[in-house]
């Protein structure tokens, strides 16, 4: 314990909170089963970082490289216990989204655009931790989510169309356009067909399991039995007639660095790329926050939302530097992570080495991974995003539900995740405004004139509204006599609302009338 | 660059090029790819020149989509320039071709998939994979200027003319010990230095599988005669076919296009 007195100090757990547990952690005895849950965990992020990477456009080895020292940032410095970071789907689609029009996807200069932007992104977000503006996340409503996440789930399906028809996919299109043209073409490899379509039957069967590890497991288990197929397809029939495009001898082993590109080219094209490292900024610290809260929720942690937020960002600016790419919580790793036992975060640390070293030791396996069997488990992914039984409550809630998720949706899947996400925020701002733009107004005669009780809110939506009920009110009576407008009852006023009320104060005084204004209003 | 990248015995270099010099000397329509001082700027300079590296050591950038230890350079020799070494600048405008091969007209970039699946024993990279735009721009940039779908003189490999006797691999046998088993190695393994291929394997594993041009008798006779050994090429027709002959007979990886079945059959 001679970090006891050191690790005492604010400042320093503000900056190494791992100094809090991880001295004591051999003591702790969660080793064991956090070991157990680390191997698990790694058996589900290994199939995910290969196939995540490709549908970032990147080589397969940047979706390893991701799943290892940002993983181990993010758990080191974050607060929750069983967040398991990573490459994540939405960011993934995010990211080709933003970078392919730039840069072609897979070349040198795409690699180099996506570390920078990882980069702007990690520090975004370690900024809004540092200065505690973690409350922005609560701005999207859970249904707003149900309906990215459900684009997320029809944008990847759509995506690997033409790598399960065994085509050269179509780039700088959304992906409903892709898989249109890929369909449209008419023309399909059959022995591509035949290793998606097992992948992806494997992965259900597996999913159904009676068992729960084959269960748990079933991407890789799916992923393993394309790949088996096409390796007996080549036996049987030679591997240049079948002609199956895989992933290759993958050059892993300790992460070569990267280095975020500031060339004038490169802070040229920023201001059209922020749209999407705004997105990804947010969105990547919506789905983390969220996760670690329902985890905490259910294991009764106090979580520290501001130390989670600055440890994504932190994982992020690592990903920059050591060939990764930006990532996030993801939900279906950590809740199976969680459910595995996870005590503490030295499990995420462990997995993220034992996929690390799967992935070196399994090299020569991950090479023999057809593009087919990764369509397939992609298809897997982006199927098990879309909940139909949630989609269907949404619909028997209400009308304005049902309406939001499906704006989410409609605008996702033809605009691109980026719409979905600013249709996400802004249709229930618009909605919660339209509500509050409507003060009640309650018009009484008194003795001496007439008094008009406003109740809500006076502000540039709402300001029309209470003048036009004022000045049909003074057209009645001929702008004679007193009003009296009663504003105790006001929330809010913002400026438009208060040089409205002026501006019909004015109105009465000129036509010979007074108009009052009483309460939380100066008068001049 | 390339020196320092991969040394080579000066002299054999010299020669060589005196060689090609001479060459190209001899017949007036030789066409001439620009030279590497003239390599573009900017972005397609930058493909440009990832395609150069790619080709002159395959196995280190391109390692992903390569099985064995063979660069593009091993045959198609002096960066892909060298008449009758399968010069690239002659394959560019010949594209798209009709291939009895593969029974149908061929893009140039699935020429490449091929050269990876064959003579690199390994996968095909995808059509929009970095490592064939980068190739693609290489032998693009070398093709400035040449003619588009005509067979430009010192282009692919001139054939052995017919000799009159059979190959003989017995006969062959004693060239390469003689004229190649110094660079190429007793054992035919090629020779490394600091863990490098200097001299490339012509056969085993780490070489070109049975699928691959080089694997077929007539087109070995016609690179060695025309190129072996390596800045002395002095073979005459019958040594050049006997010593194909003899590399025929050794083992290597087999033909990715035949299943397990068709090999077993065979054999
Ligand atoms: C083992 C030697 C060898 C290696 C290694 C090799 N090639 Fe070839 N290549 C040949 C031969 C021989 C031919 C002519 C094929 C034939 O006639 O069947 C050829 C043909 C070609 C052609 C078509 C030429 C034409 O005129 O149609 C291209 C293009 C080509 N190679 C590119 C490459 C590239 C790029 C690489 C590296 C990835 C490579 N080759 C590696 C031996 C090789
Ligand atoms: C002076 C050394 C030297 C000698 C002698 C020599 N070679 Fe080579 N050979 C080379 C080098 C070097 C290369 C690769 C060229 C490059 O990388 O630019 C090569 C390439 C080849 C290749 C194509 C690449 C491969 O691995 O298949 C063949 C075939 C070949 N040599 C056959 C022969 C034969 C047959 C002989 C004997 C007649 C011979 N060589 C003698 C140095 C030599």
């Amino acid at each position: 314990m001679a970090f006891g007195k050191v690790a005492g100090s604010r400042w320093l757990r503000w900056a190494l909170p791992f100094l809090e547990w991880v001295p004591s952690y051999r003591a702790s005895g969660a080793w064991h089963s956090d070991a157990q849950a680390a191997v698990l965990s790694a058996g589900i992020m290994l199939p995910q970082a290969v196939v995540l990477a490709r549908l970032a456009g990147l080589p397969a080895q940047y979706g390893i490289y991701a799943a290892f020292l940002p993983v181990i940032v993010a758990a080191l410095w974050g607060s929750s216990r069983q967040l398991l970071s990573g490459p994540n789907t939405a960011l993934c689609l995010l990211l080709a989204a933003t970078v392919s029009p730039f840069a072609a996807p897979g070349s040198s200069e795409y690699i180099r655009y996506v570390a920078t932007l990882t980069l702007m992104v990690g520090a975004g977000q370690w900024l809004l931790g540092a200065l505690g503006l973690g409350a922005i996340l609560d701005y999207l409503p859970a249904s707003a989510d149900l309906g990215i996440t459900t684009v997320v789930g029809v944008t990847i399906v759509l995506s690997q169309t033409s790598y399960l028809l065994g085509q050269t996919p179509t780039y700088g299109v959304p992906a409903w356009e892709a898989a249109y043209a890929a369909v449209a073409a008419g023309s399909a490899r059959i022995p591509d067909l035949a290793v998606a379509a097992a992948t992806v039957g494997i992965g259900m069967l597996a999913h159904r399991a009676p068992t729960l590890w084959v269960r748990r497991l079933a991407l890789l288990i799916a992923l393993l039995g394309g790949t088996a197929l096409s390796l007996a397809l080549d036996a049987v029939y030679g591997s240049a007639t079948m002609g199956f495009l895989v992933v290759g001898h993958l050059p892993v082993g300790w992460p070569a660095l990267s280095m975020p590109d500031f060339g004038p080219r490169m802070l040229a094209t920023t201001p059209a790329m922020l749209p999407g490292i705004l997105t990804i900024t947010y969105l990547g610290l919506v789905q983390s926050t969220v996760i670690a809260r329902t985890l905490a929720d259910e294991t009764g942690q106090r979580l520290d939302l501001g130390q989670e937020i600055r440890a994504q960002g932190l994982a992020n600016v690592t990903a920059a530097f050591v060939s990764g790419f930006a990532g996030s919580g993801s939900f279906n790793r950590s809740r199976a992570h969680a459910r595995a036992g996870t005590r503490t975060q030295m499990a995420a640390v462990m997995s993220a080495i034992v996929t690390m070293l799967a992935a070196t030791l399994g090299s020569r396996f991950l090479a023999e991974i057809p593009d087919p069997a990764m369509a397939g488990v992609l298809v897997l992914v982006g199927v098990g995003l879309i909940d139909w039984s949630k989609l269907a409550m949404q619909w028997r809630i209400g009308f304005g539900q049902a309406g939001l998720v499906a704006a989410v949706v409609v605008a996702g899947v033809l605009g691109g995740l980026q719409d979905a996400v600013i249709v996400g925020v802004f249709a229930p701002l618009v909605g919660y405004l339209s509500k509050a733009a409507r003060p009640s107004i309650r018009v009484e005669k008194t003795q001496d004139g007439v008094r008009v009780h406003l109740d809500g809110n006076v502000f540039f939506a709402s300001a029309q509204r209470v003048a036009a009920v004022l000045r049909s009110l003074g057209e009645e009576n001929g702008f004679s006599g007193r009003v009296d407008v009663d504003l105790r009852d006001v929330g809010y006023i913002d400026a438009d609302g208060f040089a409205m009320l002026r501006r019909e104060q004015a109105r009465w005084q000129e036509r010979g009338g007074t108009l009052v204004l009483a309460e939380g209003v100066e008068q001049t | 660059m390339r020196a320092g990248q991969r040394m080579r015995p000066f002299i054999g270099a010299a020669l060589a090029w005196a060689c090609a010099a001479a060459a190209h000397a001899g017949s007036p329509h030789a066409f001439r790819p620009p030279p590497f001082s003239s390599m573009p700027g900017g972005q397609y300079g930058a493909l440009v020149r990832e395609g150069y590296r790619i080709f002159e050591q395959t196995p280190r950038y391109a390692g992903e989509y390569t099985g064995d230890a063979l660069s593009c350079e091993s045959c198609h020799l002096d960066g892909g320039r060298r008449s009758d070494a399968v010069p690239l600048w002659a394959a560019f405008g010949m594209y798209p071709r009709y291939q009895t091969r593969a029974g149908q007209v061929i893009s140039f970039q699935q020429r490449l998939q091929q050269c990876f699946q064959f003579s690199e024993n390994g996968y095909p990279p995808p059509l929009d994979s970095q490592v064939m735009r980068a190739l693609t721009a290489y032998s693009h940039w070398l093709a400035s200027g040449a003619p588009i779908g005509v067979e430009l003189p010192g282009g692919g490999l001139k054939p052995v003319p017919k000799t009159g006797h059979d190959p003989d691999p017995v006969a062959g046998r004693r060239v390469y010990a003689n004229r190649c088993a110094v660079c190429h190695g007793s054992d035919g393994h090629g020779k490394k230095v600091d863990g490098q291929y200097r001299y490339p394997p012509l056969w085993g594993s780490a070489s070109f599988n049975r699928g691959a041009g080089m694997a077929k008798l007539p087109v070995a006779a016609a690179f060695i005669k025309a190129n072996m050994s390596y800045g002395h090429a002095d073979l005459t027709d019958q040594q050049a076919d006997d010593v194909a002959a003899w590399m025929e007979l050794q083992d290597r990886p087999a033909d990715p296009r035949k299943g397990v079945l068709a090999w077993l059959l065979e054999r």
